[in-house]
């Protein structure tokens, strides 16, 4: 891999590269910033403007929003006491009461401080993982493979939602989505019903687009009341001296691990790393009565953690193509378009695609910690934009994104269709991860069944013989009878 | 703003997912799908069949559970109902004038549109945000990336 390293920061700092970066981390950090926005929506629009790029452009792009975005939703947190994305949720706690004793400059340094070292972390996390999982998986059969994706799925569907009930209708559901249209095994067209259209199967990005914009469009018509413009609380960039930053260096690294951590485990995301490591630092900490007064530990231990899920949630979908959350699930939706398919064969036919993405990461974490250093201010400002203007602007770019895909209006249907139901599942608690990332990978748990089946001739039992496939069995099992 | 009973809900969630996995179900015993072993040893809707018959399942165990908690108070989150429709037919009728109609003559319209059913109170600014979104987008997309958009009538 590190013969691919300067040819890779060579191409990375080609002035389209560098410009792409430069506008994929103001969008990322505007779309984190902005309540009702956040990651997934940022990914989601972006995917259109990705089409005529090539594909280290498009990676670029894409990273650059993934991991700003995260930041940015520490903007709203700390300033308006609402946090811009889920992951800043336990930013809020500590973030808020620091702006309103008029410390919010200092609470956006160390916000963006703390994003950066957890961004870098999860990357070194990242190169050094990833390709050791994806060695470890070149030895997985079709029945291992089988277990896993069964396994990765449910462990989604149990740790993405509320109801575990729900989160597995939702895979099963994502599942037969993709079994509509021909079957690459046999080339039977399956529920098709007779259309044409149905029986080339459903694209990724309508989906998406449905599943996530337009049914945030619903949502927030639906329930949306009319608050006004939000109150700002201060804005503007100050770095907290050394010896307050060397009192929590502590706090910082475990933050990172344990984000690092939650993150390659499959669902669990950066809403769980922030928590779990809020409470670490809080019970750790020698003066755990300031926590939620004010602390910035409690800033650096969530916006650390969050960040440095990025890398880790990376891990699983790059070397083995199981994407563990609906960030990556759309980042791996979009990489396909452009014919980077993530999972072992990545590693081994396209290593220097591989390190320039751990490049690409790293010059997008860069780009965070300057722009969100120098914008602090501008940024601060976006957030007086109201809900109702940037809603109709999501649904521009969600209509002219599906259609920009492949100019089929059976797409911009698709769209529609998926986000009423998108809109009906959110309202019953139904997760939408699960559902994206069983379409994502329906295809392949299918594959490998099959394949499985003819291996063994058709006894299914012949797949509990591999202590692998066992063991994911039952740890499956486990989840279904939590 | 109204609101339902999570039970309720999940009782009616249930009954539909379950209809429409048995219809889906039993669509697979039709000829089409008949199993020829001359070209795939396993069955193309073997898969299907797992896959479905486990939403059914699931799905009877949501109707269970909403009728176990029928005693209880909790509620989906209330949503205005009138505005959800609203948005919807706006958004749909901007999309179908995207294709029918064009690019330039809906996108204005469709923007305005959707931000007043959404409640947005200022129409001029709404207005001059929905035309200069819409030119911002086409010089992004359509001038630089070179996607093409839909630009001339279709109707008749």
């Amino acid at each position: 891999m590190w013969e691919h390293v300067l040819p890779a920061l060579a191409s990375s700092f080609s002035i389209s590269i560098v410009l792409t970066i430069l506008i994929g981390t103001i969008a990322g950090i505007i779309v984190g910033a902005l309540p009702g926005l956040g990651t997934v929506l940022g990914l989601v629009m972006a995917i259109p403007f990705t089409i005529p790029m090539d594909s280290s452009m498009a990676i670029a792009l894409l990273l650059s929003i993934y991991v700003s975005s995260i930041y940015g939703g520490s903007i709203a947190a700390i300033l308006i006491n609402v946090p811009g994305t889920p992951q800043s949720a336990a930013s809020v706690f500590d973030g808020y009461p620091m702006a309103q004793r008029g410390d919010g400059a200092l609470a956006l340094g160390y916000a963006t401080i703390a994003s950066f070292v957890g961004g870098v972390f999860s990357l070194i996390v990242l190169i050094f993982a990833a390709p050791v999982l994806a060695r470890v998986s070149l030895e997985f059969g079709p029945i291992e493979t089988f277990a896993l994706l069964l396994f990765a799925l449910m462990t989604v569907a149990w740790v993405s939602g509320e109801e575990l009930l729900k989160g597995i209708i939702a895979a099963l559901i994502g599942i037969f989505l993709a079994m509509i249209g021909t079957d690459d095994m046999s080339g039977y067209s399956r529920f098709d019903f007779g259309n044409l259209f149905l029986s080339a199967g459903l694209t990724i990005i309508p989906l998406l687009i449905g599943f996530f914009a337009i049914s945030e469009i619903l949502f927030q018509a639906g329930t949306l009341k009319d608050v006004g413009a939000p109150s700002v609380k201060g804005g503007g960039f100050k770095v907290a001296p050394w010896k307050e930053w060397r009192k929590r260096i502590g706090v910082l690294l475990r933050s990172c691990t344990i984000g690092s951590f939650i993150g390659v485990l499959p669902g669990t995301g950066a809403t769980a790393a922030v928590f779990v490591s809020y409470a670490d630092a809080k019970r750790r900490a020698p003066n755990p009565e300031d926590f939620g007064k004010g602390e910035p530990s409690g800033l650096i231990a969530s916006e650390s953690a969050n960040n440095s899920v990025s890398g880790g949630a990376m891990v699983p979908m790059l070397s083995l193509g199981i994407p563990g959350d609906g960030s990556t699930a759309v980042m791996m939706g979009a990489l396909t378009l452009h014919a980077v398919i993530p999972g072992v064969r990545l590693f081994k036919d396209q290593p220097d695609l591989v390190t320039l993405i751990f490049v690409l990461l790293a010059i997008a974490n860069v780009f965070m910690l300057v722009i969100g250093a120098l914008g602090a201010n501008a940024f601060s400002r976006m957030l007086k934009l109201p809900i109702t203007l940037l809603m109709p602007l999501v649904l521009l770019m969600s209509l002219v994104g599906t259609f920009a895909i492949r100019a089929n209006p059976i797409d911009l249907i698709v769209a529609l269709v998926f986000g009423v139901i998108g809109f009906l599942a959110r309202l019953n608690r139904f997760p939408p991860a699960p559902i994206i990332i069983g379409f994502v990978l329906g295809k392949q748990l299918e594959f490998t069944f099959r394949q499985g089946l003819v291996f063994t001739d058709g006894n299914v039992l012949e797949f509990f013989e591999s202590p692998i496939a066992a063991v994911l069995f039952l740890l499956t099992g486990l989840i279904i009878l939590n | 703003m109204s609101s339902i009973r999570t039970s309720s809900a999940d009782i009616l969630y249930g009954l539909v997912i379950a209809t429409v996995a048995m219809a889906f179900f039993v669509h697979t015993f039709s000829d089409q799908y008949e199993f020829n072993p001359l070209i795939e040893s396993v069955s193309t809707v073997l898969f299907p069949r797992i896959i479905l018959g486990g939403i059914f399942v699931c799905a009877l165990g949501l109707i269970v559970k909403g009728y176990r908690n029928k005693s209880e108070e909790s509620r989906l989150q209330a949503v205005n109902y009138p505005k959800v429709i609203l948005v919807l037919v706006a958004a749909a009728a901007t999309a179908a004038g995207l294709w029918f109609i064009g690019y330039f003559y809906v996108m204005p319209i469709g923007v305005f549109a959707t931000g007043w059913a959404l409640g947005y109170p200022n129409r001029l600014i709404l207005a001059a945000t929905a035309i200069s979104a819409t030119i911002i987008v086409w010089a992004a997309l359509g001038y630089f990336a070179a996607v093409t958009f839909p630009t001339e009538f279709r109707l008749g």
